[in-house]
């Protein structure tokens, strides 16, 4: 008998006599109030309380603007495919340097999917490169407004749906996705919070598209 | 170092609070620090519900799991992952070691596991000649240490800042009373070499999604993403009750575990695995291996009542604000799961002998209880396994010997009030000695002198 069908059949012995429970339906994420702010807000004060910093920008020009002057005192940069591809709508694409290794630069920048209001996270898909979103120290992310989702279970299944709407592989997941939901940390050396531990110290949203 | 074994948990107890006094002052404030943050956290939402929730969800895949853990497998197929099944820590052990023969792998980059640690996963990756490298912060100073983790969320948590900076002197040149920032700079530094070089990454998993064939994992650091999209080949542990149904489940379940475990809302890391790398991305790893393991949980699987610990998240709050747990810490346990929830999942996993006397190292004062985002009735399933271990026998014979005497002289009034006015008279030392049940309590206590006048006789004269 393979490993398998022992383990299964004892699952099936425990399980001979118990009774079944009943799957209780889909997390609503029950809180007393609800948030009262609009998602973007909600998003912001999460992102922020997690060490995150935010900023937003009515065009994607301005956006690309200020973050080619936010990077310009940086030493190399990573930038995503479809970061670099968002960056062509705004000005001077022509600056932007692919193909650095990432492990070599000191900033990263990358387009999220969407974020999440309800836990302040950035919906990271692997098309612009994971090694870019985690390896530099500086992570700039550019998030569309109105892919600020409100709940988690809304925002995994946009993905879902948007990515691969036949849902063949994964559910139509992408291999891996990241939540990222600020900068790296870590209490481990004598309980006292310390950032930038092995992913980037310091996570920078910047949200495109906001009134 | 290697675990002591449950077994010993008496004398290692004894010998922790005596020889090691710093470990209970650092275990005591961090757990405190745990229990506000996650205070907190449980405020901010309606946590009953939540809870409730969260029980339900699992009981339903434990309930189910035989379908479950087919849908998954199925699913992992799907997405390109291999899955394997693992009946023992032997057995999964072999099965690493195959992976690691198939693809010459020279070095290995460990996120935090839990699994791993009870499957002995670096001893045997060691003695193939692999080098394996711990990542999370507190686990990597565990193993320069050669150490064991103390707690199932802080691994580190039984060792002070000092411990740590002399750790980082010695290892680093890093100056005695650096700040934690300069010794996890260092650490940043060493390791991430060792990430851009290992050929094979390890992780553990929170939940297996059997819908999507999602491996979910629960960080703060970046290791554990870093761990899974940097080697070539990445070998997830997965206990066979980490199972979840959906995608819809598992974003209540990350975000109620976070809250119960560090008081956030969300680890800030959160990676969704579902296969090896695909042709139009740009990196990832090429192959994904999903170990599905038992090691003991179809035992405990099998219990009529302690099945229901098999829901635990492993968040770690019922270690927290444990008082028996904060003493000491993990290490007196003498297994990977310490604490309550290793005290009731040890008898079935284990076996009840091999557990003892774990069930017995709690005041079932029921606060764990109180705190378990899943609802795991652990007072209920201490005095579970304290009735088998009545029932097989393995209460220490002098205890049972000593209720049926007790019973005896019970039965029996004028035998019952000769006996205590004996005890009455008798130094304390010496009612442990005449009422070997007692021993073990009253070697750890003192105690006023008895009353010369028996509570009876008191009650008669009206007591003042």
């Amino acid at each position: 008998m393979t490993a398998r069908s022992s383990i299964l059949n004892r699952v099936l012995t425990a399980l001979e006599n118990r009774e079944v429970v009943a799957h209780p339906g889909y997390f609503k994420g029950w809180r007393p109030s609800t948030h009262p702010g609009s998602p973007t807000e909600q998003f912001r004060e999460m992102f922020e309380a997690a060490g995150g910093e935010v900023v937003s920008f009515k065009t994607q020009v301005e956006a690309s603007a200020w973050v080619r002057d936010f990077l310009a005192d940086f030493d190399g940069l990573s930038v995503g495919e479809l970061a670099h591809h968002r960056l062509h709508e705004g000005a001077r694409p022509e600056e932007w340097i692919e193909g650095i290794d990432p492990s070599e630069v000191e900033a990263g920048v990358s387009l999220a999917f969407g974020a999440v209001a309800e836990t302040g996270s950035l919906i990271m898909t692997p098309q612009d490169g994971r090694r870019a979103q985690l390896l530099p120290p500086v992570h700039v992310v550019f998030v569309d407004q109105a892919k600020i989702y409100e709940t988690l279970s809304e925002g995994l299944k946009a993905l879902r749906n948007e990515l691969h709407p036949e849902k063949n592989e994964s559910g139509g997941l992408p291999s891996a996705v990241g939540l990222h939901s600020g900068p790296s940390k870590s209490a481990d050396i004598g309980q006292v919070l310390v950032k930038g531990v092995h992913g980037p110290g310091r996570v920078v949203t910047v949200i495109v598209g906001s009134d | 170092m290697s675990f002591s074994g449950p077994n010993k948990y008496p004398t290692a107890s004894a010998q922790a609070l005596k020889d090691k006094p710093g470990v209970r002052e650092t275990v005591i404030s961090a757990t405190n620090i745990a229990n506000k943050k996650r205070s907190a956290a449980y405020q901010q939402i309606d946590s009953d519900m939540w809870r409730n929730w969260g029980r339900d969800v699992k009981s339903h895949v434990l309930t189910n799991l035989d379908r479950y853990l087919e849908q998954a497998e199925e699913q992992l197929l799907a997405n390109g992952a291999k899955v394997h099944w693992a009946e023992t820590a032997h057995d999964a052990l072999g099965l690493l070691e195959k992976i690691v023969s198939d693809h010459g792998i020279g070095s290995a980059v460990k996120a935090k596991s839990m699994l791993s640690e009870e499957l002995g996963v670096n001893e045997h990756l060691e003695e193939l000649g692999v080098h394996v490298r711990e990542t999370d912060l507190g686990e990597y100073i565990i193993q320069l240490l050669g150490d064991r983790p103390s707690h199932i969320v802080g691994p580190a948590m039984h060792l002070s800042l000092e411990d740590c900076q002399r750790l980082f002197h010695e290892k680093f040149g890093t100056p005695l009373d650096g700040r934690p920032e300069i010794l996890a700079a260092a650490a940043r530094e060493a390791l991430r070499e060792e990430f851009l070089a290992a050929d094979l990454g390890i992780s553990g998993c929170n939940f297996l999604i059997a819908e999507t064939g999602t491996v979910a994992l629960i960080e703060n650091e970046g290791n554990i993403r870093l761990s899974t999209s940097l080697p070539r080949i990445h070998v997830a542990l997965v206990g066979i009750e980490k199972i979840v149904p959906c995608l819809e489940d598992v974003s209540g379940l990350i975000q109620l575990t976070s809250r119960a475990a560090t008081g956030q809302p969300i680890g800030n890391f959160i990676s969704l695995i579902q296969g090896p790398k695909r042709d139009d991305e740009i990196d990832g790893p090429e192959e994904v291996h999903v170990i599905l393991v038992d090691n003991g949980r179809t035992r405990l699987l099998a219990d009529d009542k302690a099945w229901e610990a098999l829901r635990c998240v492993r968040c770690g709050a019922c270690l927290n604000i444990c008082p028996v747990y904060r003493q000491t810490g993990g290490h007196p346990y003498g297994w990977t799961y310490s604490g309550p929830i290793g005290a009731i999942i040890a008898p079935g996993m284990l076996g009840i002998k091999e557990a003892m006397p774990l069930p017995y190292a709690s005041s079932l004062c029921g606060a764990c209880v109180d705190v378990c985002p899943v609802r795991i009735p652990i007072t209920e399933l201490l005095l579970h396994w304290r009735e088998r271990a009545v029932e097989e026998g393995l209460t220490p014979g002098i205890e049972s010997a000593g209720i049926k005497a007790y019973t005896k002289a019970a039965e029996r009034p004028g035998i019952f009030r000769a006996a205590a006015a004996v005890l009455r008279h008798l130094p304390l030392n010496a009612v442990g000695r005449a009422l070997p049940i007692l021993r073990g309590w009253i070697k750890e206590r003192s105690a006023p002198a008895s009353s010369s006048k028996s509570f009876m006789r008191q009650w008669k004269d009206g007591i003042k």
